[in-house]
């Protein structure tokens, strides 16, 4: 198309030249033309100028003897310019017939000239001036003669070529009056066309826009060429991805919103800025019904002011902030129905910026249900939880392949520390390098690798060194792995006791046994002791030997007390309760002890301190057994301070408990630590000489009564002896 | 496309407009700056005596006259005049300030007037002076003074040296005491050339010109040299030279001199000689006309101004 435009310019161009040309020519040539007629016209007058002039200079010459004779400055002017108009006859262009008669003019002129210069120099005889005279005039007529030739011929000359000239230029001037109308005229018809060839394709391409702006998008360009073409076709192209395009976003609208409205969570899209924030923009059905209002009242809303709960609504410029910020928020909020009815939501909301506005785009899920449900969990996982927490018992989970471990209760946690996500035999175990050699987890399964039921074992824990009843069972997890579920049961004092138990069982036995053989040896032993005493009975006996006599029977007598003890400690005998007062037996059997040689204050340096509890309430006690208990606490306090000391005899009466509390005090020497448990045991002695069994017969003695007996050290030195019995009335 | 149109149209605008510029302008013929010389006189009236005819006498001067003018700042007109006594006898008549005096006038010109000579041209040759002729047609006859007895002679004018002093001195040497029993018809043509062509014209059978004159002419007619012959000539005489009246300003007289002999010195001046016929101007002082002055006084007896009539 460019070229047409270059050529239709160009035509048009050339034809503006022309014609301009033509013009321009033409009028030059009218002008030349005219120009020329009017030179020849002057020509005319300067003729008859120079005729004139002449004629001057003829009477210059014939008055140049008169009165009026002109002066000779003035005879020269007039020669000299019509020398010079003669002359300026041959400036203009003549042919050459006439050239020649020009120059034979100026000569003539210039004969004259010469002639006219000897009538004034000349000085000579009156014939000769007239002659010269004569000369004069006669050339001077010549000269008139020639001049006046020359301007009957030119006239009639010039009278033709006027007429000729005047027809030339009126011919131009119709030519140049045609051209000025047709040339217009055929460049406005080609110049119509021209523009056809434009403006027909752009009302095409016109008319098609204003089809695609009605919104007909099917409408076709057809029959353009070139650039138009196309364009046409681009414009064909546009209009109809337009029209996909159209079609796919109504598709997509119609999609959305069928999302948007069958959607079961509430959608809102809410005004983000400014005094109208939270004003309802666009809201979907189930907005609408979860609210109770229908969608056109919805739209007249302000969340904000007209839904949340009135706390929410005070956090909501927060809200809005975060949303503002860029964060998507997920809250759980109160929002109250048409009726005023409050419930749960869980908003998740976000910021919407579309068409250069902002928008707070927030989808609502009413979580009454949820949090029905989620109150019901959490309610059962807290029983759950404090069940399992307030259980003593350890309860772990751990994963039977990666021995992690997932779970732990509170009394686990105590023992073990926090010890989720570590590795069992890591944590619970101690000195493992793997998995515990002692591991249940293959006890747990069957073959097919299904769980085989409860399994249960003891095991003294290596870390804590305390014995557990253990209970393990593998049980399917909650994410679907098989766990290894364990309870254990503290059972280090039961174990405890079933080993003292044993050992008093074993004691027993070993008792019963050595009731036996003292029994037995008790036999052998009275029969020696008979013998013996009749040996020494025997009067003539020398004193050493009785006294050796006497001695073997000591030794046999001490043998016997030993025996007696033993089997009273073997075989204790049965408690013969009587309602006593327990002051009242400590007293005796300090009066008691106070009485034999061996306890008296002057000897042993031991003084006696009594804090009995006066309103110390009887009970049911083995008066008997008791004063034994008492009088062995007495006897190895007396042996702790072999330097002397005090003593000390303390009840009283625990109301609240209802026992009573005896302690007996003193500043010896003191229990070793390590031996303070032990000394109850029998067999136990500090002393070289002791049978080691006083202690174990006092506790055997207290803990039939149903009470317990303790030692500790006395922070100022010495020990002291705690018993506490139940009060028991008949 | 827009940009070509408009670029098109720019350039035709502007040839337009260079074309109606130069239209209109023309070589100006602006004449260089005049010198600006403080004078006492603003213009200066030179005559010229007729020594040839009066027409081509102002044509051969006005050059000289108008350079001068340029040259020196004063307006110098030319006024000819028909007969070479005017020159002295109307000189102060016709308020001349100066004339291009022939040698006689110039004696007569100095003695009556007191005008004080101030340059003459030399010519191509280098010759500032010229000699007298006397000349015949060759089929005249005529080869002597004795020949010329009974015959016309034309004279130029009484004034002249050549075209009369010379030809009395001629006359006297050649015993002929009075031309005017001798000859049959004498006259004064009035210039050189119009005496030259007539006794070419056989107007006259015997002629005195200076020889100037003639061989100027006979370069330009050869039928002079083909039908005249020259009889005799005189010894050499100063060359027309321009002389003023005494009474100028010393620095108008100064600055004249000085341009007229300067002029060969600039190009303007060259041109102006070449077409005047001169190589340059040389000083003229009274002395030079010592020749003049002796030829007067050989034929004083004939000395009288007038020619009119029968030449009385």
């Amino acid at each position: 198309m460019k070229k047409k435009i270059i050529f239709g310019v160009v035509v048009f161009s050339v034809i503006f030249m022309l014609g301009c040309l033509y013009i321009i020519t033409t009028i030059e040539s009218a002008t030349a033309t005219l120009d020329n007629l009017i030179t020849l016209h002057q020509v005319e007058i300067l003729r008859e100028q120079l005729l004139l002039q002449i004629k001057r200079v003829q009477a210059d010459i014939n008055l140049k003897n008169t009165r009026y004779a002109r002066s000779l400055d003035t005879v020269i002017d007039n020669v000299r310019n019509m020398e010079k108009m003669a002359h300026s006859c041959m400036d203009c262009h003549h042919s050459e017939e006439m050239t020649i008669r020009l120059q034979n003019m100026a000569v003539e002129v210039h004969d004259y000239k010469k002639i006219i210069s000897r009538l004034f120099t000349i000085r000579a005889n009156i014939e000769r001036l007239e002659a010269e005279e004569d000369r004069a005039f006669r050339t001077g007529e010549q000269l008139l003669v020639t001049v006046n030739n020359m301007i009957t011929m030119a006239s009639s000359k010039l009278g033709i070529r006027t007429q000729t000239s005047l027809r030339e230029i009126s011919g131009t001037k119709t030519i140049l009056y045609i051209l000025v109308i047709v040339l217009p005229l055929f460049t406005g018809i080609l110049g119509f066309f021209f523009m056809r060839g434009f403006t027909h394709p752009v009302n095409v391409l016109l008319e098609a826009t204003r089809k695609i702006k009605s919104g007909d998008l099917s409408h076709k360009i057809e029959g353009l060429k070139d650039e138009f073409g196309e364009v046409a076709d681009s414009f064909n192209d546009m209009s109809q991805s337009l029209d996909e395009s159209m079609r796919s976003i109504r598709e997509n609208e119609k999609r959305y919103r069928l999302l948007f409205e069958s959607a079961a969570d509430a959608i809102f899209m809410l005004e983000a800025e400014g005094e109208d924030a939270g004003r309802i923009v666009s809201a979907n059905r189930a907005a609408a019904d979860m609210h109770g209002y229908t969608v056109d009242e919805l739209l007249k809303l302000n969340l904000i002011k007209d839904i949340d709960s009135p706390d929410d609504a005070r956090e909501a410029p927060q809200r809005i902030k975060r949303i503002m910020s860029g964060e998507w928020i997920k809250e759980e909020i109160y929002h109250r129905m048409k009726d005023g009815t409050a419930f749960p939501v869980e908003i998740s909301a976000g910021l919407l910026e579309f068409m250069g506005h902002k928008y707070i785009l927030a989808i609502d899920r009413d979580i009454t249900e949820r949090k029905k449900s989620e109150e019901v969990i959490v309610r059962s996982y807290i029983m759950f939880v404090t069940v399992l927490d307030s259980l003593d018992a350890i309860i772990y989970v751990a994963d039977m392949k990666t021995y992690e471990v997932l779970y732990i209760n509170s009394y686990a946690r105590r023992a073990f520390g926090d010890i989720e996500g570590k590795t069992c035999w890591q944590t619970l175990q101690a000195g493992q390098y793997g998995p515990c050699a002692f591991c249940s987890n293959d006890k747990l399964l069957r073959p097919d690798g299904s769980p085989a039921g409860v399994y249960h074992w003891e095991f003294q824990n290596t870390v804590n060194g305390r014995w557990y009843e253990i209970r393990d069972s593998a049980i399917e997890w909650i994410d679907g792995r098989l766990v290894r579920m364990e309870i254990a049961t503290d059972i280090s004092e039961r174990k405890k006791l079933e080993e003292t138990l044993k050992r008093a069982e074993q004691m027993r036995l070993v008792g019963e046994w050595a009731a036996g053989l003292a029994h037995e040896i008790k036999n052998s032993l009275a029969g020696i002791k008979i013998s013996v005493e009749v040996l020494g009975s025997q009067a003539d006996m020398p004193e050493e030997d009785r006294e050796t006599i006497f001695r073997a029977v000591e030794e046999i007598r001490r043998i016997e007390m030993l025996l007696k003890s033993l089997l009273s400690f073997a075989k204790p005998p049965k408690l013969q309760l009587s309602v006593t007062d327990i002051n009242e037996i400590i007293e005796k059997t300090i009066d008691f002890s106070l009485k034999q040689p061996y306890l008296k204050p002057e000897e042993t340096g031991i003084d006696i301190v009594k804090e009995l509890d006066a309103g110390l309430p009887r009970t049911m006690a083995d008066t008997q057994q008791m004063q034994q208990v008492f009088m062995n606490l007495l006897l190895n306090a007396r042996d702790a301070m072999k330097g002397g000391g005090t003593l000390t005899a303390r009840s009283y009466h625990d109301a609240k408990e209802d026992t009573i509390h005896v302690e007996i005090s003193d500043t010896g020497e003191g229990v070793d630590e390590a031996m303070l448990d032990r000394i109850f045991q029998p067999f136990v002695t500090t002393k070289s000489k002791g049978t080691g069994l006083g202690l174990a017969i006092s506790k055997r003695i207290i803990e039939q009564h149903g009470g317990s007996i303790s030692a500790a050290n006395k922070p100022g030195g010495g020990s002291i002896f705690y018993m506490t019995l139940p009060v028991r009335h008949e | 496309m827009k940009h070509n149109m408009r670029l098109l149209i720019r350039l035709s605008l502007l040839l337009c407009l260079f074309v109606v510029l130069t239209a209109g302008c023309k070589k100006s013929d602006s004449p260089p700056r005049e010198a600006e010389k403080t004078t006492d006189e603003k213009t200066l009236l030179i005559g010229l005596i007729p020594e040839r005819n009066i027409f081509e006498q102002i044509e051969q001067y006005e050059p000289l006259a108008d350079y001068l003018s340029r040259k020196t700042g004063i307006k110098i007109k030319l006024k000819v005049l028909t007969r070479y006594g005017s020159i002295v006898d109307n000189f102060v008549e016709q308020k001349l300030d100066g004339a291009f005096f022939g040698s006689f006038t110039y004696t007569l010109a100095h003695a009556k007037l007191g005008v004080e000579p101030l340059a003459r041209p030399e010519n191509i040759q280098g010759v500032s002076t010229y000699y007298g002729l006397i000349f015949t047609r060759k089929d005249s006859g005529i080869r002597n003074a004795a020949d010329m007895k009974g015959k016309t002679f034309a004279f130029v004018a009484k004034a002249t040296t050549a075209g009369y002093l010379l030809p009395l001195a001629f006359f006297k040497d050649n015993g002929i005491e009075d031309y005017r029993g001798f000859l049959k018809e004498a006259y004064f043509t009035g210039t050189h050339e119009d005496t030259i062509y007539d006794v070419l014209n056989k107007k006259a059978d015997i002629g005195a010109a200076k020889n100037t004159v003639y061989y100027e002419m006979a370069r330009a007619n050869a039928r002079i040299e083909e039908e005249l012959a020259v009889l005799a000539r005189s010894p050499d005489v100063p060359e027309n030279g321009l002389a003023v009246r005494n009474d100028l300003s010393s620095s108008t007289k100064k600055i004249l001199k000085e341009t007229l002999l300067n002029m060969h010195n600039d190009e303007d001046g060259m041109n102006v000689l070449k077409q005047f016929g001169a190589k340059r101007f040389i000083e003229t002082k009274d002395a030079d006309y010592q020749s003049v002055y002796d030829y007067i006084k050989k034929v004083d007896k004939y000395f009288t101004f007038s020619e009119h009539g029968t030449g009385s």
